[in-house]
């Protein structure tokens, strides 16, 4: 169909080249590979990707209104419309910003939206993830690489050129910018995501900086130039999770996050993107009250669809759970990456008796989903088409505008028989093309 | 540009001496490999006495191997290159992704070598690469800054290696004279003392080599 | 007013606080955050404030999300000892409840680590709750209880969906004066109660929580013995269930976990008591509205002879001195606090 598959050995030693790799700890080592492309793109049509990108940004300003109102008002706790344990409980959810209101009131800049799309063409969502999601700089750098092999193909079909990301992305750290340079925080080279680290702060102009490198000085956060002289930082955009960003308000043995960065964030003196305590909106159990939440802030019915999801917190669902255990993937809220995903029929005896009480002591901690029968994607293996399980990684930037980016992260599993795409897993990515008509 | 960290100028200032460091040695290398075949087989013990490095290495074919490729002897060109990489991965932002590339081939190249039949002609190609890398930082590198301290990195270490080497005076005075406007350039804070000292030594009629790689060890000590 | 909380006049109130750190060697880059200022709020009033933080490079005032005030900052050279010095006057007993409104009252629902309780939690509750009598642990409320953190020994304990009538029954009990007796008695009384869930009323009064928290508070101090150097900042509750001993921050701890067994919203307190020593704690909990401050270490309500700096979930929220430095250096703290009416 596209002449592009034959140039796939090309694309893969340009990536190669570019360094476009993920870290990965094995045996205690830290190694770096590449992340395997396949050069058959995810094709999604003009009217396809309008019902999304209206979908996505729909979604995305309802879970920006939750953020804000679970933190101040928790209007919608008080309405009854999601059981207060849902926050409280919820690893994600930091006592710490209770009051504090983020730049411009935006809590989730940068939200990655896992998609997949069923055999009947339905696209659901399988998760939200407002704190960091990674990934779209591969998709990004492929895009570059796939135009060198393949230019006929992208002058014959009109692809959006989804080349704007880090447009996109500067647009919204300078979008709610306090003053002062944009900054990547980093944990470091040996961060499974450094290369996106290092790929984004390069293409946005933002400077990448380790913990170290960042200090506050009375309200202002600083770093020092190699000549001493101190620059000040208006907006963060932070790659390390929540509990390692200020030893002095989290977690305290974090060496990577820097002293008092979060009393220069709550005084509003620089911005961190994504907003700490987002993890409280993509708790896997919240998830299943986002349709609820597009209703209740927007008056809107959700454009979205979640999948069937079970929450055994509740009687009728957990009924249903055991009734149909053999047909349903269950989840475990504090997991991700692909972890913590237990399918019913694959489980011995023993081990679905195991899970079942597991499930009935702990029911605030499992959510279980009908399987989605979605829809494979080709892939080249040894020369042949092969049918694979896929999803979609959609990026939504917000700065006064909800931009959807046209593109987004297509990651496959590279065995048959699994439904795991994550790239800490094994998995592959292609990339994902949008078209103009 | 905007402006870079101190630690990332530490980052620039040793990519530029381990790319230079690998660099000279290959060349060393590649002579020492020639003059090994049919020449002088424990030619290696003279390299190694003139790098300043414990001659670990039991024969020609282990010199070969070991020193070329074996990433757990810290002295091989493979452990320098892997160093030079390793300040650069972390520079990416600063000198660009097309530069960094030729770091990374240059890494490729160097494995390929490593089991390569013939490594002298697969080493030209690290070579190449590492020239280009040089080129790509001319041409791609709009901060004078961020240049000039990787040059700086690059010019301290081609006269250490230089002084070790201990190269004709005439070498070494050019080799100081490319070095001192970098030091300016580079706005890194040097020891204007190791510097006036290192000019007396190399100006003298005699060089005293192991005084000068003294002073030049010195250079960033403030 | 409420009428069941002892009410008093104002006291105007003079305090210092001062803490001495020594390092057994020189420490840098020295990072901290201080709470030990009293905060403004229904119960008392800062009048005045003043304070000396030595040595430091930079000195900046905060204000958490509890409402607590907080000073931090940095120390860049060099030192082996750090003081903190704080005078004040405060106004204090104006009234002796502080109204919520700060929306936070599910928050103090939840356990937190340092408050789960797990098996003699269990264990606990169970003797001092006796098992006719009504007070049973509230599902809804305490998800954390048991889901979260899962307490393995807690699978037998009972767990029902709503707020039940249990403190009329306690309170029947709490008539009488003693009250290891009177448990006892409720015991007999109620051994043969075949009360089902349909004959309690699910519209029980909001000041039984109040009592129901007194009742505990009670206990507490009889059952808990008052001892130093068994427990540490990071002593949980649970294991002072289990040891039966502690110093304020576990009595405090203890009040909160029991408080939310049975879904009484409870937060943490830390502050000084009138008189010389060292800081103190207590907890309070939410009742009809309004937050009452209950000093397990001392059976008494919270008045106007106690001076607040700081309120949170438990004693992590609230701890006095937070700091980080580089060097491994042992550290040596003195603390001395004074509180007293000014004439």
């Amino acid at each position: 169909m596209y002449d592009i598959c034959r140039e796939a050995d090309a694309i893969n030693e340009q990536l190669a080249r570019y360094g476009v790799k993920f870290g990965i700890y094995k045996n205690n080592e830290f190694k770096e590979q590449l992340f395997p492309f396949d050069a058959i793109p995810r094709v999604i049509t003009a009217e396809e990707f309008a019902y999304l990108e209206k979908g996505l940004q729909q979604r995305v300003t309802a879970l920006n209104c939750f953020l804000a109102d679970v933190y101040s008002d928790k209007k919608i706790i008080k309405d009854g419309v999601i059981p207060p344990e849902f926050v409280y409980s919820s690893s994600g959810y930091l006592a710490e910003c209770e009051g504090v209101k983020p730049t411009k009131g935006i809590a989730s800049h940068i939200s990655g939206i896992d998609l997949v799309q069923s055999r009947d063409g339905t696209w659901y969502i399988l998760e939200d993830n407002l704190r960091v999601p990674s990934g779209a700089s591969y998709p990004l750098i492929a895009r570059d690489l796939c135009r060198r092999a393949s230019p006929m193909v992208f002058r014959e079909r009109k692809i959006a050129d989804n080349r704007n990301y880090a447009v996109l992305l500067k647009k919204t750290m300078d979008y709610v910018n306090t003053g002062g340079d944009n900054v990547i925080l980093t944990p470091g080279r040996y961060n499974a995501a450094f290369f996106e680290h290092s790929y984004l702060a390069e293409k946005t102009g933002a400077v990448l900086v380790t913990g170290n490198d960042l200090f506050v000085e009375n309200d202002r956060l600083y770093y020092l130039d190699y000549q001493g002289e101190k620059r000040q930082v208006g907006a963060v955009y932070r790659r390390i999770s929540d509990e390692y960003l200020d030893p002095m308000n989290f977690l305290p043995e974090s060496l990577i996050g820097v002293p008092h960065l979060y009393d220069v964030y709550r005084k509003g003196n620089v911005a961190i993107l994504n907003a700490p305590g987002n993890g409280v909106a993509d708790d896997k159990g919240i998830y299943y009250f986002v349709p609820k939440m597009v209703k209740y802030y927007l008056g809107e019915d959700c454009i979205t669809h979640n999948a069937p999801t079970y929450l055994p917190y509740y009687e009728q669902d957990m009924k249903y759970v055991l009734d149909k255990f053999d047909e349903i993937v269950i989840k475990d809220v504090a997991e991700a990456g692909g972890y913590g995903v237990v399918f019913g029929n694959k489980l011995t005896k023993q081990e679905k008796e195991d899970m079942i009480a597991l499930i009935k002591a702990q029911p605030r901690r499992f959510i279980a989903q009908d399987v989605i029968d979605f829809i494979d994607l080709d892939i080249m293996e040894n020369g042949e088409r092969v049918p694979r399980k896929a999803d979609l990684r959609a990026f939504v930037l917000s700065a006064g505008d909800v931009m959807v980016w046209k593109s987004g992260l297509t990651r496959f599993s590279r065995n048959p028989d699994s439904f795991i795409v994550n790239s800490s897993q094994g998995g592959g990515f292609k990339d994902t093309w949008v078209l103009l008509h | 540009m905007g402006a870079i960290t101190l630690e990332k100028a530490d980052h620039l200032y040793w990519l530029g001496r381990y790319s230079e460091r690998v660099y000279t040695t290959l060349k060393l290398y590649c002579d020492g490999y020639d003059s090994m075949i049919d020449v002088d087989e424990d030619h290696h013990a003279k390299l190694c006495d003139l790098l300043d490095i414990p001659d670990i290495y039991t024969s020609r074919e282990d010199f070969i191997s070991r020193y070329g490729y074996d990433r757990t002897d810290p002295n091989s060109i493979i452990s320098n290159l892997i160093r030079a990489y390793d300040n650069a991965i972390v520079m990416r932002d600063e000198i660009g992704t097309e530069t960094l590339a030729y770091i990374q081939m240059a890494v490729y190249d160097l494995e390929r070598a490593a089991v390569s039949e013939a490594p002298m002609m697969k080493i030209q190609k690290v070579v190449d690469h590492l020239l280009a890398f040089w080129g790509c930082v001319d041409d791609q590198i709009d901060g004078y800054c961020i240049r000039s301290v990787m040059k700086f990195g690059k010019r301290v270490e081609r006269l250490d290696l230089y002084l070790r080497f201990r190269r004709s005076p005439a070498e070494i005075h050019r080799n100081y004279m490319r070095l001192l406007p970098r030091a300016k350039d580079s706005g890194m804070a040097c020891n204007e003392a190791a510097i006036a000292e290192l000019k007396k030594l190399i100006d003298a009629s005699e060089i005293d080599y192991d005084a000068a790689l003294m002073q030049l060890g010195q250079i960033l000590d403030v | 007013m409420s009428e069941t909380a002892a009410c008093f006049n104002p006291l105007e109130f003079e305090f210092f606080y001062e803490m001495q750190s020594e390092f057994d060697r020189e420490i840098e880059g020295h990072n901290f955050r201080l709470m030990c200022f009293p905060i403004n709020d229904q119960r008392q009033k800062v009048q005045s404030i003043s304070y000396e933080i030595l040595p430091h490079t930079w000195l900046s005032e905060g204000c958490d999300s509890f409402g607590n005030l907080y000073v931090y900052g940095r120390a860049d050279g060099r030192h082996d000892s750090f003081t903190v010095r704080v005078h004040g006057i405060v106004e204090t007993g104006r009234s002796c409840f502080e109204a919520y409104e700060d929306g936070l009252s599910d928050l103090f629902h939840h356990f937190t680590p340092a408050t789960a309780p797990g098996d003699f939690a269990a264990a606990y509750f169970r003797e001092i709750v006796p098992a006719g009598c009504n007070l049973r642990l509230c599902g809804r409320q305490n998800p954390g209880f048991s889901q979260v953190y899962a307490p393995k020994g807690c699978a037998g304990i009972q767990v029902q969906g709503c707020r039940l009538k249990q403190a009329q029954t306690l309170r029947q009990g709490l008539q009488e004066d003693s009250a290891p007796e009177k448990v006892r008695k409720i015991r007999e009384k109620d051994s043969s109660c075949t009360g089902t869930e349909q004959d309690i009323p699910q519209t029980a009064g909001k000041q039984d929580d109040y009592e129901t928290a007194l009742y505990f508070m009670r206990r507490i101090h009889e059952d808990f013995s008052y001892q130093k150097g068994v427990s540490d900042t990071n002593t949980t509750s649970e294991q002072t269930f289990e040891r039966r001993a502690g110093v304020c921050q576990d009595f405090a701890h203890v009040l909160i976990t029991l408080c939310r067994m049975v879904g009484i919203p409870a937060r943490y307190a830390a502050g000084i008591l009138e008189g010389e020593g060292e800081t103190h704690a207590w907890a309070e909990i939410l009742s009809d509205g309004k937050w009452y401050g209950l000093d397990p270490t001392n059976n008494c309500a919270v008045d106007g002879r106690y001076i607040k700096f700081s309120q949170g979930r438990d004693c992590r929220d609230c701890l006095v001195n937070r700091g980080i430095y580089f060097n491994l250096a042992r550290e040596t703290q003195k603390i001395h606090v004074y509180a007293g009416t000014r004439k």
